[in-house]
């Protein structure tokens, strides 16, 4: 909509952006992608640093060696996240122990971006245009939280060839400081006099690979997860969290909706002292269900230093199939130096499962023992038999209770430890992931000032 | 709106601002000032050499709910590097600058109210470095960078004389909320914008220059999100 | 839905269903005496003591 009429000509397709020259060095064909943003230019013939700032290209640092190519050549373009970019520049640094490689992008539209290569991932970087605020203990940018890494390091560049828009050169130091957030990478570079904020997104495997025309690289296994590579137990860990919460439910709701148990009968039985074996038959048991379960409880509150051994045997009528269950009620006390205690179980109860439908009788075979206490004071006679300061009895009166169905507390606790066992094999895989990724909290010990 | 003819050449000329006193003239390159209804030419002006800035003279945006258009450029370069700065005409006749730089894009408004150890420092020519402070519009603004500028080049509609040769000294600040501000000395005067990054689909940018072989942004409408 | 989610819900019902199972059928895991696996047909133990 502009009435100024263009002073220079320029094509209906639009021009190109990239401009063929000659090296001033050694004359080599060079490119310009990036003509008025580009400052320095390395040509890859010879290796000399050319100033772009001015409208001929002069040599400013003279070489005469060609440098190596990048594995994605100078002028390549991909398009990665619906933008196309052009590699106008390539840079390899070092942290001293590890090397990288960043090529540097370009759009005229988008401007510039980072395409980092650390061996294995690609990682796509952009200049944040804000510094981030501080939030607990992490960096945020847009709400989303950057953990603290590893300490400060110092990056050095090794290698440049192309266009930048900085002097660049080998030897260019900065101070990074990485913070990290699933697939993302916070990136603080600081050279003393001014500081820049790169975020860069963590591409997935194959893409980067794809869009520049380079060979696809295999994943390797066991290798120490990157800081900002996600648990890949996550996801499922989540997923198998909701449907064991919904299976837990559905069984709990059958565990309390589920018919408590009847009391079938209940008879109070003397069991005799001492004496080998004393049979009483109490019944009819009836068990209408198919198949139920079946608990006999015996109460000896009398109980004093004695126990009872208890026999059960569950015998249908009709076809005299029968079911064994065994019992002890005991109680003992006394007085020590650590005052007096008192111990053992008088009420002690025993389930029978999956009992057939019929009437049945329950055998008890019982026999009442009784107990010294050894650190008692000794009594005048054998001490097997009684002690003098207790009142004889001749039996225990022992309370039978037979009731049928309910008690499904156990199995429901079966069941809930055996649906709970694959998010729990889940959390196992993702703790084990996430300690490997986080390892550089190790070396934080001394370190305090965050 | 003054629609004349360039004192040297003759060729058309349109003034659209009383405030855009100056004129490039796009045939002849001279600098034509204009005072009232009478023209005069102080100088020619270096053609701004093509480069691949997506921005021409023409270019509409939106800044929030105003308009604008670009009418004109002032190319700056310094020892390590240049960078244009766009002049937006918006459609309340006030302007600001875009300033392009290494990509990215800051569009800045003029504010009157500074001061601060910068713009007194600034105006008797001294040396301000990285980290002293200027207070624009009642804000605290910390300097990141301070250099001595010239002019390489203009064309279209600016509001004041830019010549090749012009030199300056340009100082840039921010805040850690990310508004971003410049001032500048420029022959004894010191000119304050605040302004904050934007990328060309925040002002929407419309009649951007095509290139061979480069699709436009998604967000030009007709391609699609 | 990852597909070792889905073989999982498909576990978690077989188990659901196996629990009313065998608490339709009293059957208890930590039961001291009764019947074996009710699947199992037929006791074997002894008759009478």
């Amino acid at each position: 909509m502009s009435t100024v009429p263009r002073t220079r000509t320029r094509p209906p397709g639009g021009a190109s952006t990239v401009k063929a020259l000659n090296c001033p060095n050694c004359g080599g064909t060079i490119a310009l992608r990036a003509a008025g943003r580009t400052v320095s230019l390395l040509c890859e013939h010879c290796g000399s640093t050319l100033d772009a700032t001015q409208p001929d290209l002069r040599v400013i640092v003279e070489a005469n060696q060609a440098l190596h190519r990048p594995l994605i050549p100078l002028g390549s373009r991909g398009e990665l996240d619906g933008v196309t970019w052009e590699v106008t520049g390539y840079l390899e640094r070092t942290d001293g122990e590890e090397p990288w490689s960043e090529y540097l992008l370009f759009n005229p539209y988008e401007g510039y971006a980072f395409l980092v290569d650390d061996g294995d991932r690609f990682s796509l970087g952009r200049l944040l245009d804000r510094v981030p605020g501080w939030d607990n203990n992490a960096l945020s940018v847009d709400g989303r939280a950057f953990e603290p890494t590893w300490p400060t390091y110092e990056a050095r560049v090794t290698f440049v060839v192309g266009e930048f828009y900085w002097r660049v050169k080998v030897g260019e130091r900065v101070q990074v400081t990485d913070y990290a957030a699933p697939n993302l990478m916070l990136s603080a570079e600081e050279n003393g006099a001014e500081r820049s904020w790169t975020q860069s997104k963590l591409l997935d495997r194959g893409i980067a690979e794809a869009a520049f025309g380079i060979p696809a690289r295999q994943a390797s296994w066991g290798s120490t997860p990157r800081a900002d590579e996600p648990s890949p137990y996550r996801r499922r860990l989540r997923e198998a969290l909701v449907i064991a919460a919904l299976a837990a439910a559905v069984l709990l709701f059958l565990g309390i909706t589920a018919p408590s148990n009847q009391l079938v009968l209940t008879r109070q039985v003397d069991v005799p002292f001492d004496e080998k074996s004393h049979n009483v038959v109490i019944g009819p048991v009836d068990l209408p269900s198919t198949r139920q379960s079946v608990h006999v409880r015996a109460r000896a509150v009398t109980l004093n230093n004695s126990w009872l051994d208890l026999d059960y045997s569950l015998v249908e009528r009709r076809t005299q199939q029968s079911y064994a269950g065994y019992a002890t009620a005991e109680r003992y006390s006394g007085r020590d130096s650590d005052g007096s205690w008192s111990e053992g179980d008088n009420d002690p109860g025993v389930r029978f499962s999956s009992i057939p439908r019929g009437t049945y009788d329950l055998v008890i075979d019982g026999a009442a023992h009784r107990w010294v206490d050894p650190k008692a004071a000794p009594a005048s006679f054998t001490p097997i038999f009684g002690s003098a300061s207790l009142p004889a009895q001749d039996t225990v009166p022992v309370t039978l209770e037979v009731r049928r169905g309910g008690g499904t507390g156990g199995l429901l606790f079966l069941f809930l430890m055996l649906i709970a066992a694959w998010p729990a094999v889940l959390w196992l895989k993702h703790a084990h992931h996430e300690a490997r990724r986080r390892g550089w909290a190790q070396s934080d010990d001394e370190d305090d000032d965050e | 709106m003054l629609d004349t003819n360039c004192p040297n050449c003759g060729a058309p000329l349109r003034f659209r601002s009383a405030d855009l006193a100056v004129k490039v003239c796009d045939y002849c390159r001279s600098t034509v000032v204009r005072t009232g209804e009478a023209l005069e030419i102080v100088g020619k002006t270096a053609e701004v050499p093509d480069d691949v800035s997506p921005l021409q003279i023409g270019v509409r945006g939106r800044d929030g709910a105003q308009g604008f258009e670009l009418v004109g450029r002032v190319r700056w370069r310094w020892t390590d590097g240049g960078w244009s700065e766009w002049l937006m005409l918006f459609d309340d006749g006030s302007h600001g600058w875009l300033g392009e730089s290494m990509g990215r894009f800051m569009l800045l408004r003029p504010e009157k109210a500074v001061s601060g150890e910068v713009p007194a420092i600034m105006a008797r020519g001294g040396r301000v470095s990285p980290g002293m402070i200027a207070v624009i519009a009642g804000e605290e603004y910390v300097v990141s960078d301070a250099r001595p500028v010239t002019v390489t080049g203009s064309e279209g509609e600016l509001p004041s004389p830019a010549s090749i040769g012009t030199q300056g000294f340009s100082v840039d600040l921010n805040r850690p909320d990310g508004r971003t501000a410049s001032i500048q000395a420029e022959g004894g005067s010191v000119e304050a914008y605040v302004g904050r990054y934007v990328t060309l689909a925040d002002i929407a940018a419309t009649g951007l220059r095509v290139f061979e072989g480069w699709p436009m942004p998604r967000y030009v409408a007709g391609r699609g999100a | 839905m990852s597909r070792s989610s889905i073989f999982y819900a498909l576990i978690c019902l077989g188990l659901i269903a196996l629990y009313a199972s065998a608490a339709r059928n009293g059957y208890s895991p930590f039961a001291q005496g009764g019947a074996r696996p009710f699947f199992f047909y037929g006791s074997r133990g002894p008759t009478h003591k």
